[in-house]
């Protein structure tokens, strides 16, 4: 009649008594009062696991027929935008390759000491340090009118003033190849 | 229990998972359900909302550092013939027996024998063209907290920390084998890991060169022998790092547990002196050697 409401237990009797014998009934170490390990801990913890595990479902949106139509079509344009825009730069990049190529096999046809000292060989070459990668707006402290370049002569402790405190803070490694330059900057290119 | 392959299904499809949380992928494909929803709708686990910002790191690899690399990395075809050469060359097997496998019937699908001397075989790479100039494919950060091992809730710290930096969920890293000296059992969760790729990767890297690495104390720049010999870059960061980052400054007293991290780049060169040259494009300092003798030659290959 109503089996129902009677629940079985998983485990037998004899195995509940005896592991509420063996479950030591203490406070947790954060609630004693004077103890070292302080109660934030536990709480940040705890906030930490609901923010990441038990925040609520985001609810997605629920697209009508038209609004599907607008998405895939908004989605379609960006990607074909995105795709036209890697196919520019991979033809550029193409024909760049293309010219350097030829020129180089030019190169080697005139003799050998010009193409040698034109290959790149055993020659370390980075980025420089100075380089400053274009951002939307100025820097704050503004151009540094009176900045100097290390000279590559040791004896000659002549540091840049810092212009900016972040970077310039520490003095710039030293380069240990003498016949390294900064790689010319190109006179086509919009400086931001 | 996963098995392998499943592993392997999971990793493939949520790879690059940005603003779903972990949580609602754990759908796994029943029986009956044959595909999941496109990529493009939101109900998809791999949807990407899209960008949110300009990536300036991107736009500069695009329209300054690839043409440059292009024309540092590019080899005569003497010296990249010699490379390619070099790294398809097969060494010596332990057993001589084994340089009659063309002749033997018998052995004609084992396994390639092992070299001698436990030479590695590195990635052959391709002829030089526009296509193989080296470009940054995707970051790894990776923490390791020792204090998981005597309470597991310290992970949510690493992982939560992970999170606010990357901006992606991180996975949890179990261990391999265990150490008893240090109390560690096998398949114990012992750190946590992130992959990200994309705008994700362009914002942290960001982050890092603007904001955290000029901070850094007592930190000259990643070592220049840095590398796996395949164009892969990594470095570490002891725990001061992490505060020095703007999403967790901000509520620096949330955190219980501030823990150290490293960060693998990944690229697609083919030498750790390319991937050098691709990072330091990105304004990430490298130390030089201080002595230039023998010892402090660094090689181009």
């Amino acid at each position: 009649m109503s089996n129902h409401f009677s629940y079985r237990s998983a485990l037998s009797t004899s195995i509940r008594g005896l592991l509420a014998r063996t479950v030591k009934k203490s406070k947790p170490k954060s609630e004693i009062p004077g103890s070292q390990n302080a109660n934030i801990t536990d709480t940040r913890y705890q906030i930490i696991k609901r923010i990441l595990y038990e925040t609520p479902k985001p609810e997605l949106p629920k697209m009508t027929e038209q609004d599907l139509e607008r998405h895939e079509t908004i989605d379609r344009a960006w990607k074909l935008f995105l795709r036209n825009q890697q196919e520019e730069r991979e033809n550029e990049l193409a024909a760049k390759y293309r010219k350097l190529n030829e020129a180089n096999l030019e190169l080697e046809k005139l003799g050998p000491r010009l193409f040698n000292s034109a290959q790149i060989g055993n020659k370390i070459m980075m980025f420089p340090r100075q380089m400053k990668i274009p951002t939307e707006t100025p820097p704050l402290n503004g151009w540094n009118y009176d900045y100097k370049p290390l000279s590559s002569d040791p004896t000659k402790n002549s540091k840049p003033l810092p212009s900016d405190p972040i970077k310039d803070s520490e003095p710039l490694p030293s380069n240990p190849i003498k016949d390294f330059e900064p790689l010319p900057s190109d006179p086509n290119k919009v400086s931001s | 229990m996963l098995t392998r392959s499943k592993k392997l299904f999971l990793y493939n499809r949520y790879q690059f998972l940005s603003a779903v949380p972990r949580i609602f992928n754990k759908t796994s494909l029943h029986t009956y359900q044959k595909s999941l929803p496109p990529a493009n709708l939101p109900d998809s686990p791999s949807f990407y909302p899209g960008r949110t910002s300009i990536l300036r790191m991107e736009d500069f690899y695009h329209s300054t550092l690839s043409t440059d690399l292009m024309i540092l990395s590019y080899k005569d075809p003497e010296s990249e013939q010699k490379f390619i050469e070099k790294r398809q060359k097969e060494h010596l097997p332990i057993k001589k027996s084994v340089l009659t496998r063309d002749i033997n019937p018998f052995a004609i699908n084992r396994p390639p024998p092992k070299p001698r001397g436990n030479k590695k075989r590195l990635p052959v790479p391709p002829k030089q063209s526009p296509k193989t100039i080296p470009k940054l494919l995707k970051i790894d950060v990776h923490c390791m907290i020792k204090e998981a091992i005597h309470s597991k809730q310290h992970l949510l710290s690493g992982i939560m920390a992970l999170q606010c930096i990357t901006s992606e969920r991180p996975t949890v890293v179990y261990s391999k084998t265990g150490v008893a000296q240090w109390k560690l059992r096998k398949d114990m969760p012992i750190g946590c890991k992130v992959s990200i790729s994309g705008p994700p990767m362009y914002t942290f890297l960001d982050k890092l060169v603007e904001i955290v690495l000029p901070r850094m104390k007592e930190w000259h720049g990643i070592p220049i022998t840095s590398g796996d010999q395949n164009g892969n870059i990594a470095m570490g960061f002891p725990a001061s790092a992490l505060s020095l980052f703007p999403d967790i400054e901000g509520n620096y007293d949330m955190f219980p547990l501030m823990t150290g991290f490293d960060v693998i780049f990944n690229t697609t060169a083919y030498t750790d002196y390319e991937g050098r040259m691709l990072l330091s494009g990105f304004q990430i300092p490298f130390t030089p050697r201080k002595k230039m003798g023998r010892k402090g030659r660094i090689n181009r290959n």
